[in-house]
């Protein structure tokens, strides 16, 4: 069973990147579960692979507008699709880096890849429960989606 | 193997040293005395050869002296004999002198005659007496050699006439005749010996020498022989060499194992199996040494554990097999980069083994094997092992359980479980908002863990529990937020799996018709409880409450009695609710109501307490829920009490409160009378959930209690019709 630490580690690389990257902290909504279907996702995702001691994956998703306000936070005045993407990059790099730090070798964490889509669905890469976490960011919502077994 | 290869080396390397050595001695053993035999070879020749050129001398020496007399007496030229008698002297004087001078005259290279005589004793002993006779000889001769002058006067008176020299000349000449006449046979016959002897001489060291070369030759031939057998063997060994390498490079290169050699400095040996590469996904590792090989590898303290290991392998005082007991690299988890940005995960074994030369550690082999299909398998095992054994557990659980009463309980909890996870969902930003999701979840998990407590789902119900524990520790922080709800979505999850797995294996088990006969099994088992006295409940939720009587009153060892009535009639809008209310009242009535058996028969009444429970419609569409039991009653003094002690009044508020206000405290959250909580009561927030459920679906409540006597819970529910009209205005 997933544990609570393991997804705290998740949430806290994705705190950490608005905190010191949009120097603006972003407020962890209630987490809950998907029982039915694939999770939703906003139109750019970042998805990491993980596997070891737990298989699956960990996504950010957010939507167009919240990158945009984000990218322009931090001075960057190129709003284009390269630069959503990297930047959606970025922040799954984070959560990946902190999430390496944290397990150690235990867990083995993929580079991020990066998807962008409109309204799209995730299929999680394995049967487990998804587990979402809303990030609210200003008037904005992203979403952490773990999906571990 | 490796071993072998240099004994291999070694013998090639002996084989041709051995072989110079006996060329060596053949060359001493036979060039040297060929060299001394062709040497006393060539002296006997030189002496034999100078002894037969002077053999005829003495005879020529007699010659000339007879001649020299002879014309000295017929006054004939004497200066032609006397020269010849001069020359056969000086012949024989240089014989002689030659066959005794010093042999240290002579190189070592020069043909020495005087070599040749000393060289044998007999010779020797023939010389000397030649050397005598011929002194005596040259003696007689002296006289006559010397002569110089005329020995002739020619004077017209006589004539020619000899002179006084040459009278004496002829005097000498007689007396030499007469001493060389006794005397030249005996230096011809001692010459002739001398050179017989060297000619036997000349004739053994021939026969030596030819002796000699046979043996050269036979010894050339052998060694020729060797000599081929060598080439031969080489040859043989060269190919056997070449085999065995050939052998240990297709071992090397097949084997599925990553060997190695470690030396001393712990650094990788030239040579390794083609796997290692394939292993450590790395061709640079000759001449590396371990700790570069791991480092990328393992964890630094793993590393460090794994040199620690090695140097003990090398002292050489420990015992192999006791030092591979503790092995830190058994099993080792490496991740490797698989180029795609991924990661792969191997579990690889090492095993060191002392490689000894001479008795002397050498090396450390070290072989290297690929074990993650074993490593995953057998965690596959002990997964499965562990699912098995759990759901073994959780059969054992369900057993018990009629099949109806389970279908719908994990119908209802589902549904329950749903909803929690909806209210979890539901955007929240404020503190109010996050407390009211817990107060609704807390109402579905509490009926969760009632219903599980009253089918005896002892996991599920430890499960229920320990959320409501984590919900009432949020319930006492003084702020919130979304991310402290974390754990209660973690054991949602968890509960959500475990029922999921209770559904498979009820599923599982409908279809071998085996829950069906359950109930039956399990009313003969419990033949001694008082519940099993009562006709068999024939609907669920009297089903539920009897084995909820029958658990909690065996925990609490407590007698009672279900009688239950109208349950079964019960509309299905409100069969959840009066379920829930139902099963809350009834655990109420067990933990606080009936009194134990003892304290029962000394107030006068009987043993088994009894609890009723009656469902009845009423005019107007309308239902009433009677629960009531014939306990203790409730206790005004000890409602007070917990009330005051759960922070709910303050004593000056308790001591003004009326007897009906008093009992209207049972309904506030967190009132309980149980000073610890356990999965039955004392949490205080049963009859919380009781009042919340009455009042979702617009009913009313009423509390009459007897002190010692009883307590009756009445709750009147409207219409169906008027509920629905009420949640949808």
């Amino acid at each position: 069973m997933l544990n609570e630490g393991e997804i705290r580690t998740f949430i806290q690389g994705a705190v950490h990147y608005f905190e010191v990257s949009a120097r603006q902290p972003v407020a962890v909504g209630s987490p809950y579960l998907i029982t039915d279907g694939p999770p939703s996702v906003h139109e750019y995702t970042g998805v990491i692979g993980i596997s070891g001691k737990r298989k699956g994956a960990v996504c950010f998703t957010a939507p167009r507008s919240m990158l945009m306000v984000l990218l322009m936070r931090m001075n960057e005045t190129d709003t284009s699709e390269d630069n959503m993407k990297d930047l959606i990059g970025e922040v799954a790099n984070t959560i990946s880096g902190n999430a390496r730090r944290d397990f150690g070798r235990d867990f083995v964490i993929s580079v991020p890849t990066v998807v962008a889509s409109d309204n799209g669905k995730f299929t999680p890469p394995v049967g487990a429960r998804p587990f979402i976490i809303p990030l609210n960011w200003r008037s904005h919502s992203a979403k952490l989606i773990v999906c571990l077994e | 193997m490796i071993k072998n290869v240099s004994t291999a080396w070694t013998r090639a390397q002996r084989g041709p040293v051995a072989f110079g050595v006996l060329v060596l001695l053949f060359a001493l053993a036979v060039l040297l005395p060929g060299f001394r035999l062709a040497g006393r070879l060539d002296d006997t020749a030189a002496a034999l050869r100078l002894v037969s050129e002077q053999r005829r001398q003495p005879d020529i020496v007699f010659g000339a002296l007879a001649s020299v007399r002879d014309r000295l007496e017929s006054f004939g030229y004497v200066e032609e004999p006397l020269g010849e008698l001069r020359a056969g002297v000086k012949e024989l004087d240089g014989l002689v002198g030659k066959l005794t001078a010093d042999p240290a005259a002579f190189g070592t290279f020069d043909a020495s005659p005087v070599r040749a005589v000393q060289s044998s004793a007999l010779l020797k002993v023939e010389m000397e007496t030649l050397s005598k006779s011929w002194a005596t000889y040259k003696e007689a001769l002296a006289p006559i050699i010397e002569f110089t002058g005329v020995p002739y006067a020619d004077s017209e008176s006589s004539g020619v006439q000899l002179n006084p020299a040459g009278r004496k000349l002829t005097v000498e000449a007689r007396k030499a005749l007469v001493a060389t006449r006794k005397e030249t046979p005996v230096l011809v016959a001692a010459t002739a010996r001398v050179a017989a002897t060297l000619e036997a001489d000349s004739a053994r060291l021939s026969t030596y020498l030819r002796f000699l070369m046979l043996a050269a030759l036979t010894g050339a031939i052998a060694l020729g022989v060797g000599l081929v057998y060598i080439a031969v063997a080489r040859r043989r060994e060269g190919a056997l060499l070449v085999n065995a390498q050939r052998q240990t490079a297709d071992i090397l290169g097949t084997v599925k194992e990553g060997l190695f050699l470690l030396d001393e400095k712990a650094r990788i040996g030239a040579t390794h199996s083609a796997s290692l590469e394939r292993l450590f996904k790395r061709s640079d590792l000759a001449g590396i040494s371990f700790e570069e090989l791991l480092k990328p590898l393992v964890p630094e303290k793993t590393l460090q554990t794994a040199q620690r290991f090695v140097e003990v392998l090398w002292s050489e005082r420990t015992r192999e097999n006791l030092v591979k007991s503790i092995n830190p690299l058994q099993e080792v988890e490496v991740s490797f980069d698989s180029g795609s940005g991924s990661q792969e995960t191997r579990w690889l074994e090492f095993d060191f083994h002392r490689v000894k030369n001479d008795s002397k550690l050498v090396n450390l082999l070290v072989s290297v094997s690929d074990v993650t299909p074993r490593v995953r398998l057998a965690r596959e095992l002990a997964e499965s092992r562990e699912k098995a054994q759990s759901q073994v557990d959780t059969l054992l659980g369900v057993l018990h359980v009629n099949a109806a009463q389970l279908r719908s309980f994990l119908s209802d909890s589902d549904a329950a479980m749903k909803m929690v996870n909806a209210m979890l969902r539901e955007p929240a930003r404020e503190e109010s908002a996050f407390r009211r999701k817990l107060d609704s979840i807390f109402r579905q998990i509490h009926s969760i863990k009632g219903e599980a407590a009253a089918l005896g789902l002892g996991t599920v119900e430890g499960r229920a529990h320990e959320f409501e524990d984590a919900l009432k520790e949020l319930r006492e922080r003084s702020a919130l937020s979304g991310g402290d709800f974390l754990p209660l979505v973690v054991k949602l999850d968890d509960l959500f799996t475990h029922l999921a797995s209770i559904s498979d294996l009820v599923s599982r088990l409908a279809q071998l018709n085996f829950v069906a006969t359950a109930p039956e099994a399990a009313a003969v088992g419990g033949a001694e409880a008082p519940a099993a006295v009562a006709p068999k409940p024939n609907d669920p939720i009297s089903e539920t409450l009897d084995q909820l009587v029958e658990r909690v009153a065996k925990d609490r060892g407590k007698s009672a009695r279900l009688a239950a009535d109208g349950l079964g009639t019960v509309p299905a809008d409100y069969r959840r609710a009066v379920k829930d209310i139902a099963v809350q009242a009834v655990r109420n009535a067990l933990v606080h109501g009936i009194e134990d058996p003892e304290f029962r028969k000394r107030s006068g009444k009987q043993a088994v307490g009894t609890i009723k429970v009656e469902f009845r419609a009423e005019g107007a569409g309308g239902y009433r829920l009677i629960i009531e039991d014939d306990g203790a009653g409730l206790n005004s003094r000890r409602i007070r009490e917990a009330a005051i002690a759960r922070g709910i009044v303050t004593s000056e508020e308790a001591a003004r409160l009326e007897p009906k206000q008093l009992l209207s405290l049972l309904f506030r959250p967190g009132f309980s009378t149980q000073d610890v909580a356990d999965e039955d009561a004392g949490r205080g927030v049963g009859m919380n959930v009781v009042a919340e459920l009455v009042k979702e679906m617009r009913g009313r409540i009423g509390i009459s209690s007897g002190e010692g006597r009883y307590t009756r819970f009445t709750i009147v529910l409207p219409a169906i019709a008027t509920v629905a009209a009420g949640a949808a205005a």
